[in-house]
């Protein structure tokens, strides 16, 4: 069980687990989306790599029904990555999903407002995630993880997806005729060396393992 | 010689089910007064021997709560000793688990001379005449005169003892599996809850899946009937209730658990105490070795870790069936429109692009089909000269946004939206008339940055070519590149 804390419902989950929900879904595993604010859109997410028929959208009303459905979906012989959006639950409910979810095979992401940074949390891997103000990177935090604590920030490099998908569409800035104040040029700022090293992918996965 | 087995079933209604339990080791299975009696004489090469073979059936006999069993040269003598020993306990501080079983292989009868009178319905008949006489054994029968015995009880009398002595040839009628499941019980009480049902059900359960076994195939749908014990003027005689799955099973706990999201959205019209199961569509199953989970735990485990081999397409299936499995447990308890799966649909409007469908049973069977298009639809996607969006609002949020003097208008979202790329025109659907939804769409699509709120996907109604918003709204936020 991992909890990942965004500022806003929806911002770059997909950034941050893309990559490694594509392969688990190359090697057989189904997407369990429960409860996600809006409509998964497919295009957006076949760039990711993620086959359609391997998706589920499951939209329960009430938080107590989706609870129950991230329960049955981790009992389940089926291997599943389980996507959840639990902007209320509480510490309890918390508790018995990560028991379920230690005997699962699959993955189970759960999804909560940066509000719930604050409470204490049986997950054993937080994260919180941020854009930076040029919003090409990604900023994680690791606000709980196995071993030390790690009190400082780490900026990946959007990553390589996003910019092999993008990137020639991004190249000259957009300016619209009447506004040409309204889009500046992106200012490269130079990496630190610790981000630098970190700018790799998997570099926070070794991190994240403590 | 024969070899015969009888076995007498935990309770009388259990008598076919154990019955068709038994087809599976010979088709030579018949009813005896109350006892399952089956020929096994000519299965015992293809067992392992007739010591396998008897293990086999005293293992399965005992995990169906059989109460005793006997193995024998006639069917008859078989049946006579385990009515003794059922009816009285040869070790009354026997637990449940050993059934009194008796077995010898050797072709002699001459225990059976040594079962009192009651053991045998023929000769029990003519107990009080018999006993007087000074016999309180077959075997004290069979010394009398026959011809006197004969005069005195009848010809049925010494046939009976003959035929159980393997001295004359026995006939019977063989026991055939039914075409249809249709199993009824009447409930020890009544209840008034539609859960209260569940405690038959688990007792009907075991017999659907006998005769599913016995018939080499998996339940596809399930009806549960039930009648009304006396009934209120406004509830009918009873109701019933369904159960599909999306593929065969003959899996108990499946079942169940399908029978106890169904039966909770039940509300009895009246007190119950009579139900039946029937089994409405069977399928022909498609067998998996024992090993199937053992090999599955196996597998994610290596998923999980970095660089296994892909794995073959065996266990794509059975990955899809318990996949399946979850989305009919989901559906049941939630409601179908709660469990969506994707299809794409070629349009260029983002909307209907993609339609999510409600999980009926039948997917599974079309989910083959859509394979095939949605890779193609894959591979059409990954060479898309656009970025697309991750999440799409089903219903465009109108943006306000500012009206600076000399400036044109600059959407507003979490901040001053900044536009990266674009425009992306969308003109399409001016041939679909069947909605409000379906209006036509002449949009100009926008990557753009919020500083609150990521990437959006926003669109800015074309001015003067599609009806705008009733709030004037220009500016439309459709979708997030999470």
């Amino acid at each position: 069980m991992t909890e990942v804390l965004q500022p806003a419902p929806l911002l770059a989950e997909w950034r941050l687990l893309g990559p490694s929900l594509a392969s688990l879904v190359a090697r057989g595993a189904s997407l369990v989306l429960i409860g996600p604010p809006h409509e998964p859109h497919l295009p957006g997410l076949m760039s990711w790599g993620l086959r359609p028929e391997r998706l589920v959208w499951v939209a329960p009303a009430l938080e107590a029904q989706r609870l129950w459905a991230i329960e049955q979906a981790l009992k389940a012989d089926a291997l599943t990555a389980v996507l959840a959006w639990l902007p209320q639950a509480r510490p309890e409910q918390l508790r018995r999903l990560q028991s379920c979810a230690s005997r699962h095979a699959g993955l189970l992401f759960v999804f909560r407002p940066l509000a719930a940074a604050q409470t204490a949390s049986p997950a054993p891997l937080r994260l919180s995630l941020s854009l930076d103000a040029q919003q090409a990177d990604l900023r994680v935090r690791v606000l709980k993880r196995r071993g030390a604590s790690l009190n400082h920030e780490l900026t990946v490099a959007v990553p390589s997806a996003w910019q092999r998908l993008w990137g020639h569409v991004l190249a000259p800035p957009i300016v619209l005729p009447l506004v040409p104040s309204l889009v500046r040029p992106a200012s490269a700022q130079p990496l630190t060396p610790l981000q630098e090293s970190l700018a790799k992918h998997g570099a926070l996965d070794r991190l994240v393992a403590g | 010689m024969a070899l015969w087995i009888a076995l007498w079933p935990a309770e009388p209604g259990a008598l076919a089910s154990l019955g068709w339990w038994a087809l599976q080791f010979t088709p030579r299975v018949t009813c005896l007064e109350g006892v399952i009696a089956l020929e096994v004489q000519a299965s015992q090469r293809l067992f392992g021997g007739p010591k396998k073979l008897l293990s086999w059936v005293r293992q399965g006999a005992a995990a169906r709560g059989c109460l005793g069993g006997c193995a024998a040269p006639t069917a008859w003598a078989a049946r006579a000793w385990v009515a003794v020993h059922h009816q009285r306990p040869s070790e009354p501080s026997a637990t449940e688990n050993t059934m009194p079983w008796h077995e010898t292989l050797q072709p002699s009868l001459s225990w059976l001379d040594a079962l009192p009178l009651w053991a045998m319905p023929e000769v029990a008949k003519h107990r009080d005449t018999l006993e007087p006489m000074g016999c309180a054994q077959l075997g004290d029968v069979r010394r009398l005169p026959r011809g006197g015995v004969s005069r005195r009880f009848g010809a049925d009398l010494l046939r009976a003892l003959d035929q159980a002595h393997g001295l004359l040839p026995e006939t019977f009628t063989w026991l055939t599996l039914p075409d249809e499941f249709s199993a009824r019980l009447e409930l020890p009480g009544r209840t008034e809850q539609a859960s209260g049902m569940l405690e038959g059900l688990d007792r009907l359960l075991p017999d659907l899946l006998t005769w599913l076994q016995a018939r080499q195939v998996g339940a596809m749908a399930l009806t549960l009937s039930w009648r009304h014990d006396f009934h209120r003027r406004e509830a009918g005689p009873g109701g019933q209730c369904t159960v599909r799955l999306a593929e065969p099973s003959r899996d108990a706990a499946r079942l169940r658990r399908l029978f106890v999201e169904h039966l909770a959205h039940v509300v009895l019209g009246g007190p119950v105490n009579d139900i039946s199961l029937r089994a409405d569509q069977v399928a022909p199953l498609a067998l998996h070795s024992d090993a199937l989970f053992a090999e599955l735990a196996s597998l994610s485990g290596q998923l999980l870790r970095e660089g296994s081999a892909p794995h073959p397409s065996g266990h794509d299936k059975a990955q899809g069936a318990a996949l399946h499995a979850l989305l009919e447990h989901l559906s049941a308890r939630l409601g179908a429109e709660q469990v969506r799966l994707p299809q794409l649909v070629p349009d260029h409007r983002p909307e209907h692009l993609q339609r999510w469908q409600a999980w009926s049973p039948s997917m599974l069977a079309s989910s083959a089909n859509n394979k095939t298009r949605s890779q193609a639809g894959h591979a059409d996607s990954q060479q898309a000269p656009w970025p697309a969006p991750t999440w799409l609002n089903a219903s465009p949020l109108p943006l306000s946004h500012t009206r600076t003097a000399g400036q044109a208008h600059q959407p507003l979202h979490a901040g001053r939206l900044r536009l990266l790329a674009g425009p992306h025109r969308i003109e399409a659907g001016w041939w679909d008339h069947s909605g409000t939804r379906h209006a036509p769409a002449e949009r100009d699509y926008y990557l753009a940055l919020s500083p609150g709120a990521g990437l959006l996907w926003v669109f800015r109604q074309r001015p003067g070519h599609a009806p705008s918003a009733p709030s004037g709204a220009e500016w439309f936020l459709h979708g997030w590149l999470a």
